[in-house]
């Protein structure tokens, strides 16, 4: 992102009461981008997107566009599309002329509305539904007719209210495909908000993670993945299993961490000095049976359980000092065709991971 | 639906049959008997609806009950609109106090808020004595004992009944919709009107509708503020049965009165039928 962010949110602190439901939260989101703010209910994210929306005001901080102060501009002088959890279509418009309203609103010529309101519903295709009532159409229809409202009047930025959460897992996925086809066909700059990791991590360039009102970390979705900050984001964003120890020796770039019985390595350029306590985050699938290769983390233990998921198979490896240790694997080459390639429960078992697929955890 | 609901109308029926027989006995024979009297006293016969077009008495009475009705839910239901409208979009402690504020006069009797009224209107009232104390008029103003007091006093009596069917409607309004219009460059005014007036319809049409049912009955109100100079059709009912009494005239006019609710209550129960549920009208 070289050129000027489209959208700065600096600084923002919103109370309600004694209640500080978003506390000091920036962001940078460059034009065209698909940001998501990922986070539980109650952590602030749809406090953060009413304010940019400009529907409550930030009680400190600022937000800009394109470098201008639009803390204090009413919501109808943004210009933002938004499209709702549970859509918000007025129930008293056909479909053509809920499209049509952004552009109704501006006092664009008439046969201009119905040029516009033709071709958005060609793109969500839904030519032909134009006369009818929003509670006439299907979930998924109605979805696609808040979305062409919404990018109607070409607003600058499009604000993304978890607008898949009442839709069905197939329409969803649908969904999803339209709302990236649009991003990038567009170049419009979108502003998701979800609850949902796999909903996040699949449509997002880049994923804000927020807890208790602030942002937590913010980066690529692979980056968020491979380097989680805390040891929130690394069990919010897939699994980890968690060692809790106290760093023994640096070398160079690696540190070496006590837990139990074991020395675990982990790479941590300028991390926790000797004598600190750390927790490492090592995700399941990294994690692979037999003697360690290279220089990381080597453990034994008893395998408890397996669970068989088709594609993969889940396996639960009792450790002295650390506890349960969720390991992943393919179920190929293993399963009925390969007996013995997955340890059977009751197995001891020797498991290892490379010093880089360790993750210290700042906590 | 057809056999299943037919056969669930028929253990229905049985199940209200002691209700209805009582209903039948003490409530719907003898007002059927009153209403008959309109046929039937002094002559058989439609002598008493004929004077609904030859007196001009009774015209007066008619007219001057509409215009009075009509005025009251006029003024009412844009008074009511505007304090449901605050209730729904203010706080929730500002929605609970003004809630109180508004039911809390429905335990007050309409005759002490008459008499409330004449204090404040009448000659020497507090407002004429106000006003030239201000100097604004030199004589007192003649705001009560006329149409103008009795309509004062009815408006005030009937806006909780326009606020209360306002405010259901508008609590099942969707305000993320005025909020959406706003996001996509509707004005604060623009909102209202494109969105929120349109979808509370049915709320005003409901509550103009049971103003005026209401109105029409009024007795207590008009007999004190008009101070027997403006007669409503209630009262003049009880002068026609109780004073004169001619039993024909007043029960052909209490006919009348039945008649016209009913047709306002068949139009209310739509806007108040669940099976016709306010979306799919709208």
């Amino acid at each position: 992102m070289s050129e000027a962010p489209a959208l700065s949110v600096r600084n923002v602190t919103k109370r309600f009461g004694s209640v500080t439901a978003v506390d000091d939260f920036s962001v940078d989101i460059g034009a065209g981008e698909f940001l998501t703010l990922l986070g539980p209910s109650g952590s602030g994210k749809s406090t953060v997107l009413s304010m940019i929306a400009g529907f409550s005001q930030p009680n400190a901080g600022s937000i800009l566009l394109h470098g201008r102060d639009i803390t204090n501009w009413s919501p109808e002088k943004r210009a933002f599309g938004m499209v709702y959890q549970g859509y918000a279509l007025f129930p008293h418009m056909s479909v053509a002329d809920n499209v049509g309203f952004g552009l109704r609103m501006r006092q664009r010529p008439k046969p201009e509305i119905e040029e516009r309101v033709t071709a958005l519903l060609k793109r969500v295709r839904l030519t032909g539904f134009e006369d009818r009532l929003p509670r006439q159409l299907s979930g998924g229809q109605q979805q696609r007719v808040a979305l062409a409202r919404a990018i109607a009047f070409e607003p600058n930025l499009l604000l993304l209210d978890e607008p898949l959460s009442a839709l069905d897992r197939q329409l969803r996925v649908e969904v999803q495909r339209e709302l990236r086809d649009l991003n990038r066909d567009l170049g419009l700059t979108f502003v998701f908000i979800t609850h949902d990791q796999d909903e996040a991590m699949s449509l997002s360039d880049r994923v804000g993670v927020m807890t208790n009102g602030r942002l937590a970390q913010i980066g690529t979705p692979s980056e968020l993945y491979e380097r989680p900050a805390t040891r929130f984001i690394a069990g919010f964003l897939g699994r980890s299993n968690f060692m809790e120890g106290t760093v023994e020796e640096r070398r160079g770039e690696e540190i070496a961490v006590r837990v139990g019985p074991w020395r675990l390595l982990a790479k941590a350029p300028g991390g926790p000095a000797v004598g600190a306590a750390v927790t490492l985050a090592v995700r399941p699938e990294r994690i692979a049976f037999g003697r360690a290769q290279q220089d990381g983390g080597g453990i034994e233990g008893t395998v408890g359980s397996r669970v068989y998921l088709g594609s993969s198979t889940e396996i639960d490896v009792h450790v002295d000092g650390i506890g349960p240790v969720l390991v992943t694997t393919a179920s190929w080459p293993a399963g009925e065709l390969c007996p013995g390639a997955i340890p059977e429960p009751g197995c001891t078992v020797s498991l290892w991971w490379p010093a880089a697929a360790a993750t210290v955890l700042s906590e | 639906m057809s056999t299943t609901g037919s056969s669930n109308v028929r253990t229905g029926l049985l199940q209200a049959t002691p209700a209805l027989l009582l209903l039948g006995a003490f409530y719907i024979f003898p007002v059927l008997r009153v209403l008959s009297l309109g046929f039937l006293d002094p002559t058989p016969g439609l002598g008493n609806y004929e004077l609904l077009w030859t007196s001009s008495g009774i015209r007066t009475v008619l007219m001057a009950t509409a215009r009075i009705c009509l005025i009251t839910t006029a003024i009412s239901v844009p008074l009511g609109y505007a304090v449901a409208y605050v209730i729904t979009t203010g706080s929730s402690r500002m929605r609970a106090l003004m809630l109180y504020a508004v039911l809390l006069p429905l335990w007050v009797s309409a005759l002490v808020r008459s008499f409330v009224w004449v204090t404040l209107l009448q000659r020497r009232g507090l407002l004429n004595q106000f006003l030239q104390w201000l100097g604004v008029i030199h004589e007192p103003l003649p705001l009560i004992w006329n149409e103008f007091g009795v309509i004062v006093g009815m408006v005030h009596y009937m806006i909780p009944y326009a606020v209360l069917p306002l405010l259901a409607t508008m609590a099942s309004i969707d305000l993320r919709l005025v909020q959406a219009a706003r996001g996509m460059g509707a004005s604060k005014g623009m909102a209202f009107r494109q969105v929120f007036l349109p979808l509370s319809v049915p709320g005003i049409a409901a509550a103009a509708i049971l103003v005026l049912i209401l109105t029409f009955g009024f007795y207590t109100t008009p007999a004190i503020l008009g101070g027997g100079r403006t007669t409503m059709i209630a009262q003049y009912i009880t002068t026609q049965i109780l004073v004169l009494p001619r039993w024909g005239v007043g029960a052909m006019l209490a006919t009348v009165l039945v008649a016209v609710t009913i047709v306002l209550l068949a139009i209310l129960s739509r806007f108040f039928d669940p099976s016709h549920s306010r979306t799919e009208r709208s």
